[in-house]
């Protein structure tokens, strides 16, 4: 892509009406500022033109033969007609081609009601096939990964898929296999389909050879009632469509439309991850702790129990005996009730904060994805964005692929990022990167404060050089922006989480509220300790969708609502208020978190602001931001990082390093509770180079221990993986996994090695490739 | 402004017409004892099919869902296990519910099914106390896998199915003969001597 | 010696006996002559003919829940279908069925009887309204009300027709009145107040066509919407023996009583008064098939502007001729 001056017009007549576009634009899209449809089965304005199905044929006068709307750009007097019995009877032709080989399988195809060959064989088709042998034979329902399911016999290999693959992700794994009638869609490798984008395929193919597995024959279009809203699985906000048949959701479709934000791209964790909403394991009604069991209580005994035990501790010991954590997770309109009706009970201790996420709030130079698109130079601090933002990670490939970007990282470890990236060591790297480049995204991870306040303080610099910085955060809770701008931070001389947990220690705090968050799971204080100081609180309160680690320790467990069961505001982590509308009936028995707090607060006979006031503040623009990365205001004394992370030079003196990542089917919560999905949750794994293996001598598939260099925590039983990209003399795992929580292990510990198994003593099943 | 005569009239007329109605032999055929044959195309209670080899016709498409104008009809599909095929094809109805009380006996859905798995029988005596009892699920819907597959209902051996009870006469079918001259298709059929198979 | 009180006694029981019996059976009459004239079979399930669904009826009738309404006045919304039946029943101490040697079929002769019926269906009236107004609900009490006017209103009408009976007869006495017909039924000489009797007296027993006060289209139940179970038996009893009540009246007063006709007096005099009577609830049950429910301002318009003067022009009709032919 050059850039071009401004773009000249060119004036053309299609259908008979004079039009003016920009020079260069192809005739499909031209043809849309009119009111005439052009069939298209190979282009996609994402994707653009491949000239392969033909079914876009035009008349262009004074072209002897008809030509391809989407691959023919404009010129200066044309004159198109979209329509005509020559038109027709060359579509029809090319309808003839398409259908030779379709399977009449329409009453039992996904696709069915939904599908451009069906309708253009309405419109163009001609009936009845003259083909007198029988169709090609080839194989229906394939397995093409854990998400997909490819019907061959289906598919008129327009190529959208293997495009999409090469174009958008960058994957480049799908292709074409074969040629002719023969041909098929695989894996260039035969491996499964992976991807965390796979589920765009299935939108993108317009007939149904592509299908997602979460999907199948659960429901035809037509049943689906279809409500517009907000992905509350990270803090993205891309807006999707959520299809919900009698009282279930068949699906998540994305928005096209949505270019803003989505790009009208999912990931597949916010496609698929919807099998949690109806799990037998939801908690359907609020259970008490009386003894070492829960009894399941109404939810008038449950507001009553919980408004006693915060008036013991409020009365016992004051409001700084009582905290409450949460709200990454909540709406706004209920981060709202949550804050007021703490202000009015006069609790200051007030905290977001579950996780290793410290901040998230950009700060002054904060950017749009528009933005980021734009820049020349996007620099990724921390762990990059491709397992906690998925769809900005996608943005940040169209960067580089489409833009021309560069994408540079410092700390973490780029691994699954499909463009060039250069990981830098150092902050004069970073300094060498930039010269001469005049728009800068910087992407940070929000968990190592001392590092971003070297970022903010470095970013000043650049922009005192008159360097063009936008800045972004990509966090790990959904709504954690939302969180510190309608003030779920400690308030005035109030504990953070970290304090709070300190006090229960020392048996200062007596009442915990939780919202939504699983400490024990991903505070970086470790499991043992954060549920150590959980089980001295006398009275717990949970809000959750199931047991989890955090709500097993609760003193009374209340069934919340999550994602598309409510209604509200979500602010992403571009600043956008964004509405989250309620496309699926909960569970009875269960309650949104908002309507929780009212009831508490009418029980507290406690002041709350009414519905009106809450929808303002829920919904007022954001404030104008004066910190940058890394500010004081944040910190509270845990540094999640005890160095640079993989910045830093030589590994200390056991010769292993870990590197702790993400993986955007990893976290605990929804997906291990989403049967639908098992298949992807991630194995925790042990990542190591080629050379790292070598030298501690183990091997693909070996399971092996792992000990901090105190020897207090462990993980345990991870496969060994190895990946010649990854750096020398460093052990990269998973964060969030329940079965080996690293959340006390930070970026750049020491760790020993442990007990090991040789993959020859496992059963063979377990042996990865 | 009737006339006095002509109101007495219509009282003679009203009066006379009564008292005639009175000794005139009356229509009424005795149900349960008495049943009346059925017309030939007679749209009863759903069945869902099976093929000779006793695999279920039916798909799970809901084809016949969407052509039901009462929105009588609930499909929910699923897919075949290879080790359980239920059905020719991947797949299959998990759920398929007639409810029975919605239903108006169209023939819609027998019309919109691609695999003629759903049909109507001449089948009318569903009546029960308890509304559930109408949502005919795949359990009563299903015919078991002997039953006479792939012929229409009415030519099945044994002709109507065998739950009508003790029939003691039956009605002559002079009046369908009367109701087929009446439509212009059912006329002109009998003009040509064919179509009619009453009796 | 039995005491006289005995005698009274058992006297009222068989005459209870046979009425309700009656009762029952006219209704499956109505409802079976009825049916023919609609072109169905009626009743034929209980017993050969159906002739045990008036034991079933009230089998169902008496295992129905007893309602009452919490608008409802409790006390009397109880005791209005009481009120009706009892006057219903009282008119039969009075109806003499037939002569015998020892006296009359009846339970005795008062002199004034036809007074004492028309003073007896009168406060039957009570019954209605009563419970119209009780049940603490629009219909029954919209029921009630034209049920008040409309008896009231025609009342007059059918006292004036039975004035001329009475003036030809010189008596009170329904005996008498029946002796004064030995040569010629009253229905001769008063034909015209004979029709004015039968359409007043259809509205009197609020039937068909002149049952507005039940009119299920507009009304649903009319005043007696409310009451369900054995209550709702009582009204239904009352109208019954309301028709039956009006029927002996008319036999007694224009279709000569007991008297045979063809002088038939081999036929004993109890067989000639049933059929007269039967024929006259026939003709009800064949007004209420033929006839459709008339609008309330025209029954009002007809009650007041057309048969009250015509009855009143009778009577006095009635009285010249007397007066000319006596003088």
């Amino acid at each position: 892509m050059t850039e071009a001056g401004p773009p000249q017009s060119v004036s053309l007549t299609i259908d008979g009406t004079p039009v003016t576009v920009p020079a260069g634009t192809l005739v499909v899209e031209a043809a849309k500022t009119v009111d005439t449809d052009v069939p298209v089965y190979c282009y996609h304005p994402k994707l653009g033109p491949a000239g392969l199905c033909r079914i876009c044929l035009v008349e262009i006068e004074r072209l002897p033969k008809l030509q391809i709307a989407c691959n023919t750009p404009v010129a200066e007097g044309m004159v198109v007609h979209t329509h005509g019995q020559k038109v027709e009877d060359g579509r029809r032709a090319v309808m003839e081609f398409l259908l030779l080989n379709h399977p009449l399988d329409c009453p039992i195809c996904d696709k069915g009601g939904e599908c451009d060959l069906q309708d253009f064989s309405m419109a163009y088709g001609q009936g009845a096939s003259r083909l007198a042998d029988a169709k090609a034979s080839k194989p229906k329902a394939l397995d093409l990964g854990p998400t997909i399911v490819l019907d061959d016999e289906r598919c008129i290999v327009c190529q959208r898929c293997t495009r999409f693959d090469d174009i958008i992700t960058r994957e480049r794994s799908l292709v074409v296999k074969d040629r002719g009638q023969r041909d098929v869609i695989a894996t260039a490798s035969g491996e499964p389909y992976r991807s965390n984008f796979s589920g765009n395929v299935t939108e993108l193919c317009p007939v149904g050879a592509l299908t997602s597995k979460t999907y199948r024959f659960k429901s035809r279009p037509w049943d689906n009632h279809r409500t517009a809203t907000t992905c509350t699985q990270c803090s993205v906000g891309c807006q999707l469509f959520v299809d919900e048949r009698y009282g279930t959701i068949a699906r998540t479709m994305s928005v096209p439309s949505d270019d803003a934000i989505s790009d009208g791209w999912l990931c597949d964790r916010g496609r698929y991850n919807i099998g949690f909403y109806a799990d037998a394991r939801r908690i359907t009604a609020p259970l008490l702790r009386r003894g070492e069991q829960y009894v399941q209580i109404g939810w008038d005994d449950a507001v009553e129990a919980w408004a006693a035990g915060l008036r013991d501790a409020l009365g016992a010991a004051g409001p700084q005996a009582v905290g409450v954590l949460g709200g990454g997770r909540l709406l706004n309109e209920e981060i709202v009730l949550l804050v007021a009706l703490m202000q009015e009970l006069g609790v200051t201790n007030l905290d977001w904060r579950a996780g290793r996420q410290r901040q998230a709030t950009p700060g002054r130079y904060a950017g749009t994805y528009a933005e980021l698109e734009a820049a020349q130079l996007i620099l990724a601090v921390g762990r990059p964005p491709s397992q906690t933002a998925p769809v900005l990670d996608l943005r940040i490939r169209k960067a580089v692929s489409q833009r021309g970007a560069r994408y540079v990282t410092y700390g973490g470890h780029a691994a699954g990022s499909f463009v060039g990236v250069t990981p830098l060591r150092s902050a004069d790297d970073v300094e060498n990167v930039l010269s001469g480049v005049e728009r800068v995204a910087v992407v940070w991870d929000g968990i190592d404060l001392e590092l971003g306040a070297r970022l903010a303080s470095a970013i000043d610099g650049w922009v005192a050089r008159g360097v063009s910085v936008t800045t972004y955060l990509s966090g790990e809770a959904n709504n954690a922006r939302g969180a510190e701008a309608l003030g779920m931070v400690p308030r005035s001389g109030g504990l953070p989480f970290t304090g709070m947990l300190d006090a229960a220690q020392n048996g200062r705090l007596r009442s915990l509220s939780i919202f939504g968050a699983n400490p024990v799971l991903h505070h970086p204080l470790g499991g043992a300790s954060v549920a150590n100081a959980l089980e001295r609180i006398p009275f717990l309160v949970v809000s959750e969708l199931f047991l989890t680690e955090t709500a097993q320790r609760a003193h009374l467990i209340l069934p919340a609502r999550t994602g598309f069961e409510k209604a509200g505001h979500v602010i992403n982590l571009a600043g956008d208020v964004l509405p989250v509308h309620q496309a699926h009936a909960a569970p009875p028995g269960t309650l949104a978190d908002g309507d929780m707090l009212v009831a508490l607060a009418a029980e507290l006979a406690a002041e709350v602001p009414g519905p009106e006031d809450v929808l303002a503040r829920a919904t007022a623009a954001l404030p104008a931001a004066t910190h940058g990365f890394g500010d004081a205001a944040y910190s509270e004394g845990v540094t999640a990082s005890k160095s640079d992370g993989m910045a830093a030079g030589k590994p200390g003196g056991g010769g292993l390093r870990i590197a702790v990542g993400s993986d955007i089917f990893a976290g605990g919560g929804t997906i291990w509770f989403d049967e639908t999905l098992a298949e992807l949750r991630p194995d925790p794994a042990a990542t190591l180079s080629p050379a790292t293996a070598a030298r501690l001598d183990v091997h693909i598939g070996d399971r092996l221990d792992l000990l901090s260099s105190s020897g207090d925590d462990s993980l345990q039983g991870l496969v060994v993986r190895i990946d010649a990209g990854a750096p020398d003399d460093v052990v990269a795992v998973i964060d969030g996994l329940p079965e080996a929580p690293a959340n006390s292990f930070a970026d750049g510990d020491n760790v020993v090695l442990g007990a090991r198994r040789a993959a020859d003593a496992l059963e063979p099943a377990l042996v990865l490739p | 402004m009737q006339s006095f005569g002509g109101a007495v009239m219509a009282l003679y007329r009203g009066f006379a017409t009564t008292l005639q109605f009175a000794f005139q032999k009356k229509p009424t055929v005795q149900y349960p004892s008495v049943r009346k044959q059925h017309a030939p195309r007679f749209h009863g209670l759903h069945e869902l099919r099976r093929y000779a080899d006793g695999k279920e016709r039916c798909i799970g498409c809901e084809l016949c869902a969407i052509a039901c104008p009462a929105n009588a009809i609930t499909v929910i599909g699923a897919e075949n296990a290879p080790d359980d095929r239920r059905s020719p094809g991947e797949r299959f109805a998990g759920r398929y519910e007639i409810d029975e009380l919605r239903c108006i006996f169209c023939g819609l859905c027998e019309e919109a099914c691609p695999t003629d798995a759903i049909v109507l029988t001449p089948r009318f005596e569903m009546a029960d106390y308890r509304r559930g009892s109408f949502i005919y699920s795949k359990d009563r819907l299903l015919v078991p896998p002997d039953a006479g597959v792939g012929a229409p209902p009415d030519e099945r051996p044994g002709g109507i199915p065998a739950d009508l009870g003790w029939v003691t006469e039956q009605k002559s079918t002079v009046d369908i003969a009367r109701g087929y001259d009446a439509t212009y298709n059912g006329a002109k059929l009998k003009d040509e001597h064919k179509g009619l198979t009453l009796q | 010696m039995i005491p006289w009180w005995a005698i009274a006694l058992i006297k009222a029981a068989v005459i209870l006996f046979v009425v309700v019996t009656t009762f029952a059976y006219s209704m499956l009459f109505e409802r079976k002559i009825m049916a023919w004239m609609q072109l169905r079979p009626g009743p034929n399930r209980v017993g050969p003919w159906g002739m045990m669904q008036p034991a079933a009826d009230a089998a169902k009738m008496m295992f129905k829940e007893d309602l009452t309404p919490e608008t409802a006045d409790p006390l009397i919304y109880r005791l209005a279908p009481f009120i009706s039946l009892v006057c219903a029943m009282g008119t039969f101490a009075i109806i003499p069925f037939s002569e015998s040697s020892a006296g009359i079929w009846g339970m005795g002769n008062v002199n004034a009887g036809i007074l004492v019926i028309f003073a007896l269906t009168s406060i039957g009236v009570y019954g209605i309204s009563l419970a119209g107004w009780s049940s603490g609900s629009k219909f029954p009490l919209l029921g009630s009300v034209r049920s008040t006017a409309q008896m009231i209103s025609y009342e007059l009408a059918l006292t004036m027709s039975v004035i001329g009976v009475l003036i030809l007869a010189g008596t009170t006495s329904l005996v008498g009145i029946v002796h004064a017909q030995r040569g010629l039924w009253y229905i001769a000489p008063q034909l015209v107040g004979f029709i004015i009797f039968i359409i007043a007296s259809v509205a009197e027993t609020n039937r068909a066509p002149f049952d507005l006060v039940e009119a299920e289209s507009e009304l649903v139940g009319g005043f007696h919407t409310e009451y369900s179970g054995l209550r709702f038996g009582l009204f239904f009893i009352a109208e019954y023996l309301n028709m039956i009540t009006v029927a002996c009246i008319a036999t007694l007063l224009f279709l000569g009583g007991w008297n045979p006709l063809f002088g038939l007096s081999i036929v004993p005099g109890i067989v000639w008064f049933i059929v007269k009577a039967g024929l006259f609830i026939f003709m009800y049950i064949w007004l209420r098939t033929t006839l459709p429910r008339l609008r309330y301002d025209r029954l009002m318009n007809f009650g007041w502007k057309f048969l009250l003067p015509v009855a009143t022009l009778n009577l006095m009709v009635t009285a010249a001729v007397v007066a000319v032919t006596a003088g």
